[in-house]
């Protein structure tokens, strides 16, 4: 559940999703799911050229297992505080309650 | 310092990763893609959110002929990593 | 009477004493039934030929328990003996028994109802067991209450098998009670009743009932009689499948189950195939009352007909709903049901669900809070003091401030007191023209001094510790943090104890969270490794120095600290100030010779170091009194290079940290007087050190961020005597000049800045950048 977490607290942010097929698609982020799914709204693909049938589209949800990576706003992530979500995820003893 | 690996022994995988937490680390994919970067999160599925990252490429050229391998570098300065892509994760002494 | 021994399985499973040679035949039928491969003309069974031997298997020891369960032996039994009423007593088991044997049944009719495939055979579902409670005063009569599985003795002897025409169990009971029974009568002769429900014994019939079809053989004019009255076709199914003869009074029941016909009809389209023993059970209790339905009118026919469909409707509705009724046991669902429940519990169990979405409650609780005094919860305390991230430096901006409001604190008071030496400082400044800054005097461009003696260090990060070393001071650094974290964690159970009045006593659980508190603590001290002994002869780093050089470490710092006592802290100060020189950000926070700016790598180090480290040291030197200073300065002189020291941003944080403390504690007064003495002769030994090195102070390069030397140089300044503060003016006066040159050539912000840099210093001798031009 961390991720999906950490992408709850980047909602309204601008992010790209690179998708698997090399598809870059950036937009802001409306809504995450448990999966990761992801749903993008004000949507441009990197490579309008490439990809012109997606120019018309507005919004967009990506099933999360097609995405390769999401280029995230650096300013909007705490680090220390993810890093430490991620450490408390990995000891379950401290999920009970310590 | 000895007695610290004695307070915490390895008791699986992702323990190894939990080291290199807040440090380089390298990250190999599918797709002949490399990631050099800090490791800020990650989780047992191996997605990652990793920092200040520089990705590689590995393109073979179109050509027949030219079958040598150019490469693409592209930077980010931060990346969440869907798991299903990731091969490895290795640390990486700060060189 | 052994036979009465029966326990409640199925009766075709028990044996029978071959001594009632009667009731042995009637099972006889059944099982000659079931094996199938019974002609059913027959005249005649033989006992040995179908006995299957399992009555030599009886247990008959229990027998001793027959007259309790059925009463007073005594009496004879006479010839009405109540079997319904004594079978009624093991119904319940014997549901049971039923439900077993139609699932095996179930399957069998799957595959042969081919007309049917949709619905496979969805055999008494059990929702329909509570309908079919028996109607008593009805079924009392017996005709059909003969299923019961327990032999009955008397009648054996009346039902000698008597060539082709052997009388059934029920039909010998019907005739005794028939006979004894007259009120039976009455109610045997009743019209139909509409759903009617079953008898529990027919539900549990054993097959017994197939074999008595075989006595009355099919009489095709009969049937095709009723076929031609318009019954609907699965009624006239039935009858082929059951070839019940109308005529044959006792067997047309006054009954009719609907669900039963239903399923029938569902199960028993193919014809003339083997009867499966279930199938028959029902072919017999359940078939159309046909002398009935003759006997109707046509309204009444249409209304049954009517009636009968909306019944089957209904319990094919019912089928359809309990489909999968009886997949689960009891135990799966009890199972089932704890994860529901310990769903909802930890849905609503704020902790836990703390735990997971720990990072999004976290940050939105930082996020939302627009105005800073507005109190943050228990987990965001903990991460506030820590947000700035790498590259992000508005910590490192506070720390700065911080730094500056001190040195301006102890500038302010030193002006306070009346200073005769002003004069002689304004002579000595006097002396150079500043009339003319942007051509300065070519003398005052004094060489500028190379990092004198030092030979070029070498600066991979964490190159002194081997690979193996480097995971196991990672290893060392995570086990902080778990102490670390576990630590918050109990901090926040706080939160759930009673609250305390002042004046109370602490409870049970005050003690217990201090106790465990107390021992997390002292447990993230010990991982922290920094009591581990200094080994001067040793050149390996003191482990806690060692995991200090990764910025996880740095980072932690400021967490731990609060968790510390006051003797901790200084141990911690201590140890960071006597390996100052091989700090990590100090020794490769020198610039090499040919080096305008630091490495990277180095830099984010530094700036982690000021960021997380720093604070809370100062926050504790700006309190400590002076002997402390004294103390932490003495071992830095004693044991640390000042002047390589000096010459790095985190280096010269120290010694600003140490000196404007001491300035502001004497400014204030009431310090001893020894402790003063102390002070000006520690004043004395660094100011001596950094003669002639207080041009290395500054970094290379003239628009870089130089500010944190200006504060050290002002705080020293403000401690210093007359000839300190001329020698120090005179080593630095070019430098002054050419930051107040370079400010105005500077966009008029960031010049500013740095003039008001300058100012600081300028400030700290009396004088005022202004003042030059």
């Amino acid at each position: 559940m961390l991720f999906f977490s950490f992408f709850k607290t980047l909602v309204d942010h601008e992010v790209t999703i690179e998708l698997k097929n090399d598809l870059s698609i950036r937009g802001t982020l409306k809504s995450v799911d448990q999966f990761l799914n992801i749903k993008l709204d004000d949507i441009m693909v990197l490579e309008e050229a490439k990809y012109p049938h997606l120019a018309a589209v507005r919004n967009v949800f990506i099933r999360g297992s097609v995405v390769r990576y999401v280029h995230l706003p650096a300013g909007a992530v705490d680090t220390a505080l993810l890093e430490d979500a991620t450490r408390r995820g990995m000891f379950p003893e401290f999920l009970a309650g310590g | 310092m000895s007695d610290a690996e004695d307070a915490s022994p390895i008791q699986e995988p992702l323990d190894l990763v939990r080291l290199s937490l807040d440090e380089q680390v390298f990250v190999k994919l599918r797709g002949d893609r490399e990631l050099r970067g800090r490791l800020h999160a990650y989780d047992s599925h191996c997605n990652l959110v990793l920092g200040d990252v520089e990705e590689t490429i590995y393109v073979v050229g179109d050509d027949e002929e030219d079958d040598s391998v150019k490469t693409i570098k592209k930077q980010s300065e931060m990346l969440f990593v869907r798991g299903d892509s990731v091969v490895l994760i290795s640390p990486q002494a700060q060189s | 009477m052994s036979f009465f021994g029966f326990d409640t399985s199925l009766p075709r499973d028990r044996g029978h004493p071959a001594a009632a040679p009667g009731f042995s035949q009637a099972t006889d039928h059944f099982a000659g039934l079931s094996n199938v491969d019974d002609d059913d003309d027959d005249d005649g069974i033989d006992f040995e030929d179908t006995y299957d031997g399992l009555g030599d298997k009886l247990d008959e020891k229990d027998d001793a328990f027959n007259d309790v369960t059925f009463g007073a032996l005594e009496e004879a039994i006479g010839k009405d003996f109540d079997f319904h009423g004594a079978t009624a007593r093991v119904a319940d088991a014997m549901e049971e028994e039923h439900e077993v044997f139609n699932r095996s049944a179930r399957n069998q009719s799957v595959a042969r109802v081919a007309a049917a495939p949709t619905q496979p055979a969805r055999v008494e579902p059990p929702t329909h067991v509570p309908v079919l409670r028996p109607d008593m005063s009805l079924w009392g009569s017996g005709p059909t209450a003969a299923p019961q599985p327990e032999p009955q003795p008397e009648p054996a002897p009346v039902a000698p098998p008597v060539g082709r025409k052997i009388l059934s169990l029920e039909e010998v009971e019907a005739q005794i009670l028939a006979n004894n029974e007259q009120r039976h009568q009455s109610s045997f002769q009743q019209p139909p009743a509409q759903g009617r429900q079953l008898p529990p014994q027919h539900q549990h019939i054993p097959p017994m009932v197939g074999p008595q079809l075989h006595q009355y053989p099919p009489q095709p004019h009969d049937l095709h009689q009723l076929q031609s009255q318009q019954f609907p076709a699965r009624i006239q199914s039935m009858l082929q499948r059951n070839q019940t003869p109308p005529q044959v009074q006792h067997h047309q029941i006054p009954e009719h189950h609907p669900g039963a016909v239903s399923l029938q009809q569902q199960r028993m389209q193919p014809m003339g195939q083997p009867l499966n023993p279930s199938r028959n059970q029902y072919g017999m209790t359940n078939h159309v009352p046909t002398p009935q339905l003759q006997k109707m009118t046509e309204a009444e026919k249409a209304r049954f007909l009517e009636e009968e469909s909306k019944r089957l409707k209904r319990n094919h509705k019912i089928a359809q709903l309990a489909r999968y009724n009886g997949l689960m046991t009891p135990a799966d669902k009890n199972f089932i049901t704890r994860i529901q429940l310990q769903h909802l519990v930890s849905i609503n169990n704020a902790e836990d669900n703390a735990n997971e979405d720990f990072y999004y409650i976290v940050h939105s609780a930082i996020r939302a809070r627009t105005n800073p005094q507005q109190p943050l919860n228990q987990f965001a305390q903990t991460y506030l003091f820590r947000q700035s991230a790498r590259g992000r430096n508005r910590q490192q901006d506070n720390h700065l401030q911080r730094m500056e409001q001190q040195v301006q604190r102890a500038v302010a008071a030193a002006k306070a007191r009346p200073k005769a030496s002003q004069l002689v400082l304004e002579g000595s400044l006097g002396k150079i023209s500043f009339s003319n800054v942007k051509t300065p005097r070519p003398m005052l461009n004094i060489k500028k001094s190379d990092a004198p003696g030092g030979e070029p260090i070498r600066r991979t990060q964490h190159s002194t510790f081997s690979s193996a070393d480097r995971k196991s001071l990672l290893r060392a650094i995570e086990n902080v943090y778990d102490a670390l974290l576990e630590l918050e964690v109990h901090e926040r159970e706080r939160a759930k104890l009673p609250i305390l009045m002042p004046d109370q006593q602490p409870q049970q659980a005050h003690v217990e969270w201090a106790e465990k508190r107390d021992q997390l603590a002292a447990k993230l001290w010990k991982e922290t490794k920094i009591m581990e002994p200094i080994d001067p002869t040793s050149t390996a780093t003191h482990p806690f120095i060692a995991i200090l050089s990764y910025s996880k470490m740095k980072r932690a710092v400021q967490r731990i600290f609060r968790h510390l006592d006051p003797e901790q802290r200084v141990t911690v100060l201590t140890m960071i100030v006597v390996h100052l020189g091989v700090l990590d950000v100090v020794k490769h926070g020198v610039y090499l010779p040919d080096e305008t700016q630091l490495p990277s790598a180095v830099r984010e180090e530094i700036e982690m170091f000021a960021a997380s480290v720093l604070p809370p040291l100062l926050g504790y030197v700006y309190e400590a009194p002076l002997s402390i200073v004294i103390g932490l300065l003495g071992i830095l002189l004693e044991r640390v290079d000042v002047v390589a020291v000096s010459k790095t941003k985190i280096g010269l944080a120290f010694l600003t940290m140490f000196s404007s403390r001491a300035e502001i504690v004497k400014q204030a007064g009431g310090a001893p007087e020894n402790e003063l003495q102390q002070w000006q002769m520690m004043y004395d030994r660094l100011f001596d050190s950094l003669q002639e090195h207080w041009m290395e102070c500054f970094p290379p390069g003239m628009f870089v961020d130089d500010v944190y030397v200006w504060q050290f140089l002002a705080s020293i300044a403000v401690g210093a005597n007359m000839p300190q503060q001329q020698a120090l003016v005179s080593a630095v006066k070019d430098r002054v000049m050419e930051n107040v040159r370079a400010s105005k050539t500077l966009p008029p912000e960031l010049g500013a800045q740095k003039s008001a840099n300058v100012n600081l210093f300028m400030r700290a001798i009396g004088l005022d950048v202004e003042l030059l031009g």
